[in-house]
């Protein structure tokens, strides 16, 4: 008795497994031949459930438009999105259309994963609602291998609930770092009588496009052409330096706090007034610190300056794998993606701001892109450079910034052992 | 375990000393009290230690009760409000695709991994312990090399193998291993518990005529049962929690499996629902966990055993 129910259920099972991968296996293969835009092809982008239901809707208006392609979708959340891609760019076997950072980009166009869209522009492609800084993010070797969605502006955000409040004046956009430095220490006096305390400012040295927003205010290069540094280490020292009597007087966030509050950070709980960061997170912000009521200008200027250098990063771009076998449809989901004012409307500013002005003018504005618009608009004619194109292993790099600056905010090691451990690194990075 | 056991003897203690022996009561009195007194001690800190360890699960099952940006930053676990909003959003699915598509996806492959891993690695382990073959000892040897192996070194290979068959996408790659009984540590297992079970038994099956498979069946699979039992165990929580297989191997949502999905909730350059994805961590502990009290006791059973058997 035992064992006929014992062997029922293994029987049972067994059939479980194979139906199971039966029902599973119906993905692969599909109409072989033909260039033309039909077929199946495999998407991926990253972030969570919602922008899932986002890229739902997008696509089904896409497969409206475009009934002979099908779309096979695939989404994972930020850090998992990257093990799964190297993987598959390890086995070549990357999906059709691929979302990209800049961070990642200069890496994957090294060992030759993507297509080159420029044979597609004017034809399957339409860029001419891009402008060409934002297309020189997205182009390696005079190739173009991605298509920008949506870009942002580095930028100061700052609470106004948390200000008014305490009754402290907003930020401008015309003090300096030690402007800076008094207005948060008047934050803070007035925070304290708060409970948790409130603050000015978190170190704002904290992440590395900080720093390249400094050494780009002397109009420095960042990096060069051949992926190397062009800072030097006292460079690094210098730039830490800035914040260091902040540090020890105890003008900034406390860090044992910022760890408490990770992965929030101060801004987020409500803690600290300001926050450094690209101007596509303020939807971000508003999510977490839970106020519509946020403000932006631009970060501080340096000692002596009377205006800023900024320049626009691409926050998403669209890349097309370079062993796909439906090239053709694979650029047709890329020009729809980038270009249809509709999916810009479903995404909002998500991916950050709209890059055709038509895309822009498609979106529904929250009261964040509101702000985010009048910052942009404010800031258009200080945009002047192009991003730095990021060197293969960039994406190390920053993280290690991060890692050593945490270090520095506890007092364990000095800005001179930053510098050097930095460079170790990168000499690591830069050239593995 | 005897501070346990002294402890309900206060209880019963009062009035029963013998009038007659004054001396030795009051000496057993004394005994007693301090027995009682380093019983509460006992009692008081494996209480304090308790707390400290299941701090953070109680954290996290409270924290799904908490409006979602509540949650981070708050270390109490006491809700200010209470809601259920959180286990309505995770229970309302990802990017179209129903919370139990996951929850049935999980299941298949943990059902389907027992089936694998019991019916391979038992009839492989058979052959290792029970029958000489030619080359037996360097294949046992094999076997245990890939145990030595980092996970990490396979997975590129294996990647590009599965892709090139056109498995990617499928629950092939997870399961066929299984089936093949490619997993080193159940064959193992399975081998130095059937080492331990009297060969005499073998070979009174043999002398009545029964062949290998009819030994298998009727003399080595019933007595095997708590090595059985323990690998099922073992092979159901694995398969449930695993993560990195799903992620590499499954594409479509619809294939997903619960620990991939859940993390579908944080997305550090997107929105956080931190209250979503602890519900949702909460419901997929739930099955787990439930499997491993209904068997708890047969896993320890069947460690035991090996013990001694080894």
């Amino acid at each position: 008795m035992a064992r006929r129910t014992a062997a029922a259920v293994l029987a049972g099972g067994i059939a479980l497994a194979l139906a199971a991968c039966a029902g599973g296996s119906g993905g692969s293969g599909g109409p072989g031949s033909g260039d033309g835009a039909t077929g199946e092809i495999t998407f991926t982008w990253w972030g969570n459930e919602e922008r899932a239901a986002q890229f739902e809707q997008a696509l089904d208006l896409f497969t409206e438009e475009h009934p002979d392609i099908e779309v096979l979708r695939n989404f994972n959340s930020w850090a998992d999105y990257w093990t799964a891609r190297n993987t598959e760019a390890a086995g070549r076997s990357l999906p059709d259309v691929v979302m990209m950072d800049v961070g990642y980009l200069g890496q994957y166009a090294q060992k030759d994963l993507f297509l080159d869209l420029s044979e597609y522009e004017g034809d399957t492609l339409d860029t001419s609602g891009f402008s060409d800084t934002l297309l020189g993010s997205g182009t390696v070797d005079d190739r173009l291998l991605g298509v920008p969605l949506g870009s942002g502006v580095w930028s100061m955000m700052y609470n106004k609930d948390l200000l008014d409040g305490l009754g402290v004046e907003y930020p401008t956009d015309a003090m300096d770092w030690d402007d800076f430095a008094d207005w948060s220490r008047e934050v803070n006096e007035a925070g304290a009588a708060v409970s948790p305390t409130q603050y000015g400012a978190e170190d704002p040295t904290g992440s590395l496009p900080s720093f390249m927003y400094h050494l780009m205010q002397d109009g420095n290069e960042v990096f060069t052409e051949d992926g190397q540094a062009a800072f030097t280490e006292e460079d690094v020292v210098d730039f830490l330096e800035t914040g260091d009597e902040q540090r020890e007087d105890g003008t900034y966030f406390p860090a044992e706090r910022s760890a408490a509050l990770t992965p929030l950070g101060g801004f987020g709980a409500g803690q600290v007034a300001t926050w450094f960061n690209w101007s596509t997170v303020l939807t971000q912000g508003v999510a977490d610190t839970g106020t519509e009521n946020l403000g932006m200008v631009t970060p501080p200027l340096e000692p002596g300056a009377d205006s800023h250098v900024l320049s626009e990063k691409a926050s998403m771009l669209l890349t097309v794998a370079s062993t796909t076998e439906k090239p053709e449809a694979a650029v047709t989901l890329v020009d729809f993606l980038a270009n249809s004012p509709e999916v810009a409307a479903i995404f909002g500013t998500s991916l950050g701001t709209p890059a055709t002005q038509e895309r822009r003018d498609a979106v529904d504005k929250s009261a964040a892109d509101v702000v985010v618009d009048a910052y942009l608009a404010d800031v258009a004619d200080q945009v002047t450079v192009s991003y730095p194109l990021l060197p293969v292993g960039y994406g190390s790099i920053e993280a290690k910034w991060v890692e050593l600056h945490e270090q520095i905010r506890y007092g364990q090691i000095t800005s001179e052992e930053f510098a050097t451990e930095l460079f170790a690194e990168m000499s690591l990075a830069l050239n593995g | 375990m005897s501070a346990t056991r002294t402890a309900p003897a206060p209880a019963t203690a009062p009035g029963t000393g013998a009038p007659d022996e004054p001396a030795t009561t009051a000496l057993r009195r004394a005994a007693r009290r301090r027995g009682t007194r380093r019983s509460l001690l006992f009692h008081v800190s494996s209480l304090a230690l308790l707390v400290v360890i299941l701090y953070p699960a109680v954290w996290m099952v409270m924290s799904t009760f908490k409006p979602s940006n509540q949650i981070v930053g708050s270390v109490s676990p006491v809700p200010s409000t209470v809601t259920l909003d959180n286990y309505v959003t995770a229970l309302g699915g990802i990017g179209g695709v129903p919370f139990w598509t996951f929850v049935t996806n999980s299941l298949v492959l943990a059902v389907a991994s027992v089936v694998g891993v019991l019916v391979s690695c038992s009839i492989t382990a058979y052959a290792f312990a029970r029958i000489s073959f030619p080359g037996r000892q360097v294949f046992f040897a094999g076997m245990i090399a890939t145990m030595l192996l980092p996970f990490h070194v396979v997975i590129i290979p294996q990647y590009i193998v599965f892709n090139e068959l056109g498995l990617v996408n499928t629950y092939w790659p997870l399961l066929l291993g299984k089936f093949l009984a490619a997993d080193a540590f159940f064959v193992f297992l399975m081998i130095q518990f059937m080492r331990g079970l009297p060969g005499e038994l073998d070979e009174a099956a043999r002398i009545d005529g029964a062949g290998h498979p009819r030994i298998f069946v009727s003399i080595m699979l019933p007595l095997m049962q708590p090595a059985l039992v323990t690998s099922a165990i073992f092979a159901f929580i694995w398969s449930w929690n695993d993560f990195f297989g799903p992620l590499l191997y499954l594409k479509s949502p619809r294939m997903f499996t619960m620990p991939i999905a859940l993390r579908a909730y944080v997305d550090q350059t997107s929105t956080s629902d931190y209250g979503a994805q602890m519900a949702m961590a909460v419901l997929a502990l739930l099955p787990v966990m439930l499997f491993f009290f209904a068997f708890q006791r047969h896993l320890v059973g069947g460690v035991a055993t090996q013990g001694l058997k080894g």
